[in-house]
C-alpha cells in the first residue's frame, strides 16, 4: 500500500519545522480531504537555501511535504517554478488512487513559485 | 500463543490451539454427514456436537442452530426470510450503526421489493435508544434488525427493550450478534429475538463459517433451495472442517468468557490510564458507562492529527495494527466511518478516530507498548502540524 519512499519520508522526516522569517511561504490544502502542507523557504540569490514544512493529513501527504522540501532545497527558484506537473508527480513515486490527491497538493505548491513576481 | 502488536480483534481473531486441533481432527472425517451408512456416523456426530456447542454459547436449543458461511450470510438470510411473507408496504427497520452486511442488504432488498427502509439514529454515545427504533416507522413493519454490539465503538444496544417493541407489534426481530458473541454473555432467550447471526472468526474460530439461531425454524423461510441439509433451511453439504473449528471456538469462548472479559476490562482501563498518565489528550467515541460497551473495544479520537497517519506510524515503526475510522479515499469524496458520522461527531473527531480492539492473547506488555507508541505518535504528528 505504501512505497518505501513514502514510508521513509513519513516515518523519518528530515525537513519538518519552521524557518525564521521565511522569504517565501507555499501553502495548499486539499479541498476534499483537508490535508494541508505549508512550506517555508529561505532564498538567497535566487537559490533556495532551506525548506521546512508543517503538515496535517495522511501519511502520504506528510511524506509529500518532506520529499518536496528535499527537492526544493539547493535548487533555483526559477528552475523549480518551471518544473512540469509530471515532474512533480514523479517525485512521489508510484501512488495508489487514494494517495493521488498528494500529487495535486505538490503541484499546487510548486505552481505558487511560478506566481511569485520576484524573490531575493 | 502470543500476538504482539495486534489490536484489531474486532476485524478478526487468530485460530486458537484448541480450534486448530479440532479442525485437524475433522480433516480425517470425510464422509458426507447426510449419508445413511455407518461410516457417516463420525461426521454426523461432529455436526451434532457443534450444534450443541453453539447453542450452549447463546443459550439456545441445538435444533434452533443452522450453520452458515459467515455473518454476512446470516444477516442477508434474516432479512430475506423475515420479508418473505410480509406485505409489500411493510418496512425494514434497522439502525444507522449497522454493519454494511445489514445496511446494504436492507437497501437492496427494499429496492428490489419496493419496500421502505427506515434507519434509526444513535445518540452521540453510539447507542440507539429503543424508542428511536419504535419511532422509525409508524406504518407496518416487516422486520426489525439491530446489532447487539457495534463493531466500531463496542456500544451495546438495548436489544431486549427493542424486542418488547417488536413483540408488541408482532414483528420479527433479527439481531446481528457477530461482534458480541464470544466477547460477552449472549442469551437469545433474554434478548427475546426471533433470529440471530454470528460468525466464527470473531471468537478464534475459522473464517468462512458462522451460524444462525432461529427461534421457530418451522416458520422460517430457507436461505437457498437445494438438498435437505440443515433441515432444508440452509441446504448445501456442510463445511465440516469449518464447523468443527466453530464448535471448538464456541466451547472455548463459553469456558473462558469470564476470565477473558475481566482481562479485557483490565486492559481497557490500562490503556486509558496509561494515556492519561502520559498526558495524551483524547476523546472516547462510545458510551461512557463501561457496562454499555464491549470490554475489548476502544474507539478514540486524537484531535490535531489524521488517524490514518497515526495508524501508519504505529504499523511501520512499532509493528502495531489498529483500525481506522476514516481514510483518504479519492479526490472526489471523503471516507468517514458511517457509525461515527451517525453519532454526529465533529469533523476533527471523525478524521482522528482509531479503533483499538484486543483479546485473549493481548498481554499487559503489549498494552504498555501500545500506550508508549500512541503517546509518541500523537506528540510527533501534533508537532509536525504545529498543533503541539
Amino acid at each position: 500500500m505504501f512505497s518505501d519512499l513514502i514510508v521513509d519520508n513519513f516515518t523519518s522526516p528530515t525537513h519538518a519545522g519552521e524557518i525564521d522569517a521565511p522569504v517565501l511561504v507555499l501553502e495548499n490544502k486539499d479541498p476534499v480531504c483537508g490535508d494541508q502542507i505549508r512550506i517555508g523557504l529561505a532564498v538567497e540569490n535566487g537559490q533556495i537555501t532551506s525548506a521546512r514544512f508543517r503538515a496535517w493529513g495522511c501519511a502520504t501527504s506528510m511524506a509529500t511535504a518532506n520529499i518536496l522540501c528535499k527537492w526544493l532545497e539547493g535548487r533555483g527558484v526559477q528552475d523549480c517554478a518551471e518544473a512540469s506537473a509530471e515532474e512533480i508527480s514523479a517525485l512521489l513515486g508510484q501512488l495508489s488512487p487514494e494517495q493521488r490527491h498528494c500529487q495535486h497538493i505538490a503541484q499546487n505548491l510548486v505552481r505558487q513559485l511560478a506566481a511569485q513576481e520576484a524573490w531575493p | 500463543m502470543t500476538l504482539k502488536g495486534y489490536f484489531d480483534y474486532n476485524a478478526t481473531t487468530p485460530l486458537s490451539d484448541a480450534v486448530k486441533a479440532e479442525m485437524r481432527h475433522a480433516m480425517e472425517v470425510f464422509a458426507n454427514p447426510s449419508a445413511a451408512y455407518p461410516a457417516a456416523g463420525p461426521a454426523r456426530a461432529l455436526l451434532a456436537q457443534a450444534r450443541q456447542n453453539v447453542a450452549d454459547l447463546i443459550d439456545a436449543a441445538p435444533e434452533q442452530i443452522f450453520f452458515t458461511s459467515c455473518g454476512t450470510e446470516g444477516n442477508n438470510w434474516a432479512l430475506q426470510a423475515s420479508c418473505a411473507g410480509a406485505p409489500g408496504e411493510a418496512a425494514i427497520v434497522t439502525t444507522a450503526i449497522e454493519h454494511d452486511a445489514t445496511l446494504a442488504a436492507a437497501r437492496a432488498l427494499g429496492q428490489s421489493q419496493g419496500r421502505p427502509v427506515h434507519v434509526a439514529l444513535p445518540q452521540s454515545d453510539g447507542i440507539v435508544r429503543a424508542d428511536a427504533v419504535a419511532r422509525a416507522s409508524a406504518g407496518p413493519v416487516a422486520v426489525y434488525s439491530v446489532m447487539l454490539a457495534n463493531n466500531e465503538t463496542g456500544a451495546i444496544q438495548p436489544v431486549a427493550e427493542i424486542a418488547e417493541i417488536a413483540r408488541d407489534r408482532a414483528v420479527p426481530l433479527h439481531v446481528d450478534a457477530v461482534q458480541a458473541v464470544g466477547k460477552m454473555p449472549v442469551s437469545v432467550r433474554a434478548l427475546g429475538c426471533d433470529c440471530l447471526s454470528l460468525s466464527g472468526h470473531k471468537f478464534h474460530g475459522p473464517k468462512g463459517v458462522g451460524a444462525m439461531y432461529v427461534r421457530d425454524p418451522g416458520t422460517f423461510a430457507p436461505m437457498m433451495i437445494g438438498g435437505g441439509q440443515e433441515r432444508g433451511l440452509r441446504p448445501g453439504t456442510e463445511n465440516l472442517i469449518g464447523i468443527a473449528g466453530l464448535s471448538a471456538a464456541a466451547a472455548e469462548a463459553r469456558a473462558l468468557m469470564d476470565p477473558n472479559a475481566a482481562r479485557n476490562r483490565e486492559n481497557r482501563k490500562r490503556i486509558l490510564d496509561g494515556l492519561r498518565r502520559q498526558g495524551v489528550a483524547f476523546s472516547i467515541n462510545g458510551p461512557a458507562d463501561d457496562a454499555r460497551i464491549l470490554p475489548n473495544t476502544l474507539n478514540l479520537s486524537f484531535d490535531g492529527l489524521r488517524a490514518e497517519a497515526l495508524a501508519m506510524r504505529l504499523a511501520h515503526l512499532q509493528g502495531i495494527a489498529v483500525s481506522l475510522g476514516s481514510a483518504c479515499s479519492t479526490n472526489k469524496d471523503r471516507r468517514h466511518s458511517h457509525v461515527l458520522v451517525a453519532m454526529g461527531l465533529p469533523e476533527a473527531r471523525l478524521v482522528s478516530a482509531l479503533r483499538i480492539s484486543f483479546g485473549r492473547y493481548t498481554s499487559q506488555a503489549d498494552i504498555d507498548a501500545l500506550v508508549r507508541a500512541l503517546a509518541d505518535g500523537v506528540a510527533h504528528l501534533r508537532q509536525l502540524s504545529g498543533a503541539a
